[in-house]
């Protein structure tokens, strides 16, 4: 069969796992006698996608931004043949005993993963690590499917790379430390450590203490680092949190796009579709002998970053342009 | 796995999810909410900070303004203030517009401001933005000679409850309470003040106020916010508001009341519409007798405002800033005393405005911007345009190159006066008389500002120098109309004044350490006093200052607050007054388990009296003499 004829096959091939994806019924073939041979020629020629690895994508039933990194994740790899994907709505879900691998996308979708009976792999994708290791914890010596994940956050250094880009002036970074990020304090440490720029934080253990925190910490720091937090990154505490800081003329550096239209100044992150095309990149490099094995955890390589240049100009910081930040970061140098 | 799943619940719970990255947010700083640089803006603005409220000890709104280069204050009957840039001002500036978030509370008989009445205490007030020169291209009505923008704290920022007293010398007596809420759906605070006291020892000038205030700011969805505001007001004034201190027992009954709803919807980043609508409700009450036979004349005045905004806001590009405007405005006053007439009249404004701010260059930006008011009460159309070229050359200095003409519609009162004595109802003397409808006053204005801001240093300076033309002022001439009356001395408003003032100005500010600061305000003002230009030379002070210095001691905070204004005499005021005052605070916070304690001594005047700028009857040559008084306050959760 030409090169032509079988790309033609795995379009056929994908354009079906494009029907589970909609959660549409699959359609019965009526067996015909040029089907049959179809069929015949298929096994023949794809011999080597009956050993393909199947992967399976867990996705909650409705949200854009599962939709978004699903689509990526697939766009990247469907194409390979060694690779059967398919996408379940989380509604839909039945777990094979064919699936080496489980995607799921977001807590939700992990959740409803880890409760299922078996062994197979994990590794989740749109979740945060701090989930991640509370999930891990949370299953303990009895866990039976191996987790690791791709996590949602942008490590700690990186952010202060990209402080060190952004606002070479700034030489004093303060974080307000909540019970959900009390637990990066040394990391926080060691990415000071490296980036040069000194580190300031303020314990909140209630809400009632995060103005008074806030206020006790801006008189050291140059910018806020806002990490995602149950109680200091809350939506009723990021109220608090950007007058305050805007009154006091001081930057915040956050997590999340959303965030930075809020009105923090800078947001460093990575979008749905960055994660997912990551994921894909990352599946097809995993060392596939003698079965899958799942990438580790890690955290994104790849990273975008957000300014809200209303804020600047209203805090009369002169940024650099963002091309120019990004590379900065990436090579990690010092401007 | 029986184990996780019997406890998967607590996966989701407490514990961040992919939401909390991904999830809309709220736009908290909106368009709206950014305020321009300094260095970028079209005009000079001085902002007063919280802090420097707080510093400053002043318990009176108006107060504040000292802090500004070229304001002044000065207090009339005693227990009413008035506050004036450049001088050249009886007891009702009315040159200045007045706007508490956007609302404006200015009162549309007179156009001045009954600053003692607002429904607003300090505790309110998040800071002051208050722009020194015309600006009527952007607020229109009034802002010949300065604008001053209130701004109150977001409800987000007072949630838990607080308590507040105050006792000290004159009287002085002031219970604050606030309880405040939140939620994801917004937040909200009421607040209730009740305070009396009395400025001079010798006259009667005890003043009485009750003030209950509501804001509440929601968040319909990610894009859209909504800011409810309520107040009311009530005082109980002995000597006058009108300024006519007749008998011992003159007092003013005022009461005031206000709504003010502001729906936000962000676009995008930088973009947004915002739909306003504003209702201010005043009254006072006040019997004036005269020498029988004479009736006496009614103090009593009724103001209503309602109005309705529209703006647009494109602050979305990087070279190209706009705005866009429009507004319906109706004015009502009930003035029987000065309008001969228990109707009311009304005037009925329509308001256009637009800016654009052009960047061509990192170095450059460009402001064009006017304002279209119409008025039924005359007829007119006005239009106060401004230009202005801000050249930021280095990375801390800045240029400003501005001109620009404002106008103020002087409000209901000039173009309907009709002030007259009466004997048994019948007309016995002509006073005043309004033969015609007025045209708008304006002013002509250059100037030239210089900035400097160096964060490193701690250090900024605000720079002005302008000429300004102010014309087609409205004074009283003699009219023979009619001539039989007693005095023959009816007099009407006519457009018919101008002078010329030139000044210099700054502002200074010093952070040499965190919480340490020190902010030194400095104006000279040169007027046309050549023979036969209006108003008496002593109109313009020639100079004032005002030093505010705070600074952390041991544990504590010291704050000292230093005002100096030269001779000045009040339109209206029969003496010249000349005051050097200085005010000193100590401020002690101690952290408790709920809460914050915070302990406050202020001594006012502590080395001599400030003579008060409006002396008559039993107000003649009153100084403020030393006083002082403490306060505690506790914010609890």
């Amino acid at each position: 069969m030409s090169s032509q004829g079988r790309f033609k096959i795995l379009l056929a091939l994908r354009a079906h796992v494009r029907h589970l994806w909609c959660g549409q019924a699959w359609p019965r073939p009526r067996l015909t006698a040029a089907r049959v041979a179809i069929a015949a020629l298929c096994l023949l020629v794809l011999g080597p996608c009956l050993a393909a690895t199947n992967v399976t994508i867990v996705v909650p039933d409705s949200g854009a931004i599962y939709r978004e990194t699903a689509d990526a994740l697939y766009a990247g790899i469907a194409e390979d043949a060694s690779w059967q994907v398919r996408i379940q709505a989380m509604s839909e879900r039945r777990a094979s005993p064919r699936e080496e691998l489980v995607i799921p996308l977001g807590i939700s979708a992990l959740q409803a993963v880890l409760g299922e009976e078996g062994s197979t792999p994990v590794w989740a994708l749109l979740v945060p690590r701090e989930a991640i290791e509370r999930a891990g914890q949370l299953q303990g010596s009895r866990a039976s499917h191996p987790l690791s994940a791709l996590y949602l956050d942008q490590p700690i250094e990186r952010s202060f790379r990209m402080m060190r880009a952004a606002l070479p002036g700034a030489t004093r970074a303060g974080v307000l430390l909540g019970p959900g990020s009390i637990g990066q304090l040394e990391a926080l440490r060691a990415a000071s450590k490296a980036s040069g720029i000194t580190l300031e934080v303020e314990p909140v253990r209630r809400s009632e203490e995060l103005l008074p925190s806030l206020e006790a910490l801006s008189m050291r720091v140059d910018l806020i680092l806002l990490l995602p937090d149950t109680l200091v990154s809350s939506r009723s505490s990021l109220q608090l949190l950007l007058l305050r800081t805007y009154q006091l003329h001081l930057p915040v550096v956050s997590y999340s796009l959303q965030l930075n239209q809020a009105g923090t100044m800078l947001a460093l992150y990575a979008a749905p579709g960055q994660i997912g095309r990551e994921a894909a990149a990352r599946l097809l490099a995993a060392d596939r002998k003698r079965g899958l094995h799942p990438p580790a955890s890690d955290y994104p390589e790849s990273f975008t970053v957000a300014i809200n240049r209303s804020v600047a100009l209203s805090l009369d910081i002169a940024l650099p342009p963002d091309d120019l930040i990004h590379q900065r970061i990436e090579k990690g140098a010092a401007p | 796995m029986a184990a996780f799943v019997s406890s998967a619940p607590a996966l989701a719970e407490g514990t961040l999810s992919e939401q909390d990255f991904l999830s809309d947010s709220p736009v908290v700083l909106s368009a709206s909410r950014l305020a321009q640089p300094l260095s970028r803006a079209p005009a000079a603005v001085t902002v007063i900070s919280r802090e420097m409220i707080e510093a400053s000890g002043f318990r009176q709104l108006v107060d504040v303004l000292r802090l500004v280069p070229g304001f002044l204050v000065g207090w009339s009957g005693g227990n009413t203030p008035a506050a004036t840039y450049l001088g050249l001002s009886d007891a009702f500036p009315h040159w200045m517009q007045v706007m508490v978030d956007g609302r404006s509370v200015y009162n549309p008989a007179y156009g001045q401001t009954d600053w003692r009445g607002i429904p607003l205490t300090l505790d309110d007030v998040d800071h002051i933005e208050v722009v020194r020169g015309p600006n009527a291209a952007n607020d229109g009505l009034n802002s010949m000679i300065g604008t001053i923008h209130i701004y109150t704290r977001h409800s987000a920022t007072t949630v838990g409850d607080m308590v507040e007293v105050l006792a000290g010398d004159s009287l002085t007596r002031e219970l604050d309470v606030r309880h405040g809420e939140a939620s994801q759906g917004g937040s909200w605070r009421l607040g209730a003040v009740g305070r009396e006291d009395e400025r001079h020892a010798v006259a009667q000038d005890r003043a009485e106020d009750a003030q209950l205030s509501f804001r509440g700011d929601f968040s319909a969805s990610t894009q859209d916010s909504l800011m409810v505001q309520v107040g009311l007001s009530r005082g109980l004034w002995r000597g006058t508001n009108v300024g006519q201190l007749a008998y011992d027992d003159q007092h003013a009954e005022y009461q005031s009341g206000f709504g003010n709803l502001i729906w936000t919807h962000a676009i995008g980043e930088g973009r947004e519409w915002s739909a306003q609508l504003s209702h201010n409700d005043d009254q006072s009450r006040e019997a004036i007798p005269l020498p029988a036979p004479l009736d006496p004349i009614s103090g009593n005045f009724h103001t209503t405002i309602s109005a309705a905004t529209l703006t647009y806001l494109d602050r979305s590009a990087s070279r190209w800033r706009s705005s866009l405007s429009g507004e319906y405005r109706v004015h009502e006053v009930q003035l029987p005393g000065l309008f001969a007439t228990n109707n009311y009249l009304r005037d009925d404004i329509l308001r256009l405005s637009g800016a654009v701010e052009w960047n061509p260059f990192p170095a450059l930006v460009g402001h064009a911007g006017a304002m279209l008011e119409r008025h039924t009460d005359t007829g007119r159309v006005d239009v106060s345009p401004r230009l202005a070229l801000n050249w930021l050359p280095a990375r801390d200095h800045a240029f400003r190159l501005g001109v620009s003409r404002g106008t103020t519609s002087l409000e209901l009162y000039a173009n309907n006066t009709d002030i007259r004595y009466t004997v048994g109802g019948a007309l016995y003397d002509q006073l005043i008389k309004s033969t015609q409808k007025l045209g708008a006053e304006k002013i002509d204005n250059v100037e030239l500002g210089y900035l400097f801001n160096s964060a490193s240093a701690g250090l900024s300076l605000d720079a002005r120098v302008y000429h300004d033309h102010l014309f087609d002022l409205a004074s009283l001439v003699p009219i023979g109309y009619p001539s039989s009356f007693s005095s023959g001395q009816t007099q009407t408003y006519t457009n018919s004044s101008a002078v010329s003032v030139d000044g210099l100005e700054f502002q200074a500010t010093w952070h040499p350490v965190s919480k340490g600061w020190v902010t030194l305000s400095q104006s000279w003002i040169s007027r046309d006093s050549s023979p036969g230009a209006p108003y008496h030379p002593l109109a313009t002070p020639h100079y004032s200052t005002s030093l505010l210095a705070a600074y952390p001691v041991a544990t504590a905070y010291a704050s000292i607050g230093i005002y100096h204004v030269d001779r000045i005499e009040w339109i209206s005021g029969d003496y010249e007054s000349r005051y050097h005052r200085v005010d000193l605070r100590l401020e002690k916070d101690w952290r408790v388990q709920d809460g914050v304690v915070k302990a406050a001594l202020v001594l006012q005047s502590a080395f001599g009296g400030e003579v008060e700028s409006f002396s008559e009857y039993l107000y003649k040559n009153q100084r403020l003499e030393h006083r002082g008084y403490l306060h505690l306050r506790y914010e609890f959760s």
